[in-house]
């Protein structure tokens, strides 16, 4: 009876497993599409802060504090899941799908590097976002340069 | 068609190009390098490189319009000719044929039309582009991500095509300089050159036409500079 229990509780676990993955388009298709819209969300609190620095809307001390604070909580992030051994945009399956280099999996020592860059940008923005437009010009373009420093090194540059 | 010398008329030092064709050629010039240097630069410098690119659209737009309707020497109905005249001439500068031209002469010509197309290109591909961090071209909010992604793509790319084509510019310059020992460099600063004054056509700047022009660049210039960035 526990034997005829394990074999189907077996099945049913390859059945599942099989099942989520088969429903994909592509290979890492949840994880792909995690990552994306977690990029997303850091490009939209780098728009609302960037148009405040380029004067496209008014400074608002308390909006600019918020967001910088969403903007390090993002950074302090564990996003380890969204970015799997074999989801990099080196197989034909992924090309069009991310700009993920395969760089990012093979050199970690830099990586988190860019990675501490980045956290600590956010860290001394979320500090610095509310105390006028010039601390947040100044503390939003060490973001910047942190973002583009990932960039440079580990996404497809068109 | 461009004009060439009559043999046995005397030389003097004759204008050939007016003065709103000098200052847009020395703008231009240190325009592109300047968008050349910020563009690698990045940052805040990007603000710049923006600004600077509106200021080329305003001066293209300028020139094209000069070209219309400018002095004679700077319209192109008197230096544009075909590409194969263009290249014929190049290959009579090198066997010693070539003559000079009282404007551009034909692989002038052939330079002018390749910078203007490049540098359009150049612009046109900006409008679009995004970095997908804090920058975004002018045009962009009008655009599907699969234009922008190309924009992007080809502003990358023509910035060497643009440096290679600035190079050969200068090297053109020098070569007319100090090998064929015309003094374009000059001739671009006080707007003369040594040339039979018979024959020379009268540069007349029309002030009406070219404070029109100047409005209509600037007005564009000025749109650009209202969109979000």
């Amino acid at each position: 009876m526990i034997r005829i229990f394990t074999l189907a509780l077996s099945a049913f676990a390859i059945l599942f497993s099989v099942g989520v993955h088969a429903a994909e388009k592509f290979p890492f298709e949840n994880e792909i599409n995690a990552r994306k819209s977690f990029m997303q969300v850091n490009k939209f609190n780098l728009m609302l802060l960037g148009s405040m620095v380029k004067g496209v809307r008014d400074y608002d001390a308390d909006l600019a504090k918020a967001t910088a604070a969403n903007m390090h909580l993002a950074a302090q992030m564990n996003n380890a899941g969204m970015w799997p051994k074999g989801s990099d945009n080196s197989s034909s399956e992924l090309k069009e799908h991310t700009d993920a280099l395969i760089d990012a999996w093979r050199d970690y020592e830099t990586l988190a590097q860019k990675q501490k860059a980045w956290l600590d940008a956010t860290d001394s923005l979320a500090e610095n976002a509310g105390n006028g437009i010039d601390a947040l010009k100044k503390s939003l373009g060490a973001v910047g340069k942190s973002c583009k420093g990932c960039h440079d090194d580990f996404k497809q540059q068109k | 068609m461009s004009d060439k010398f009559e043999h046995d008329l005397p030389i003097r030092m004759v204008t050939v190009w007016d003065l709103p064709i000098r200052i847009f050629h020395w703008l231009i010039s240190f325009n592109v390098i300047f968008l050349l240097v910020t563009g690698n630069i990045g940052g805040d410098w990007i603000l710049w490189h923006i600004r600077a690119a509106y200021l080329l659209s305003g001066l293209i737009i300028f020139r094209i319009l000069w070209g219309i309707k400018g002095s004679y020497y700077a319209r192109f109905s008197s230096f544009i000719v075909s590409p194969i005249k263009g290249f014929t001439y190049l290959k009579q500068i090198f066997s010693g044929e070539a003559e000079p031209h009282y404007q551009h002469n034909p692989a002038g010509a052939l330079m002018v039309l390749v910078l203007m197309i490049a540098l359009s290109t150049q612009f046109l591909a900006g409008t679009v582009i995004t970095d997908d961090i804090m920058w975004y071209g002018p045009f962009y909010q009008w655009v599907s991500g699969a234009l922008a992604e190309m924009g992007t793509a080809l502003h990358h790319q023509m910035e060497w095509v643009l440096i290679g084509l600035v190079i050969l510019h200068i090297a053109a310059v020098m070569f007319h300089q100090f090998w064929l020992k015309e003094k374009i460099i000059q001739a671009m600063i006080h707007g003369k050159k040594h040339r039979q004054e018979q024959s020379a056509k009268p540069v007349v700047v029309n002030r009406l036409v070219l404070i029109g022009i100047l409005v209509l660049s600037g007005i564009w210039v000025y749109w650009l500079w209202g969109l979000p960035i």
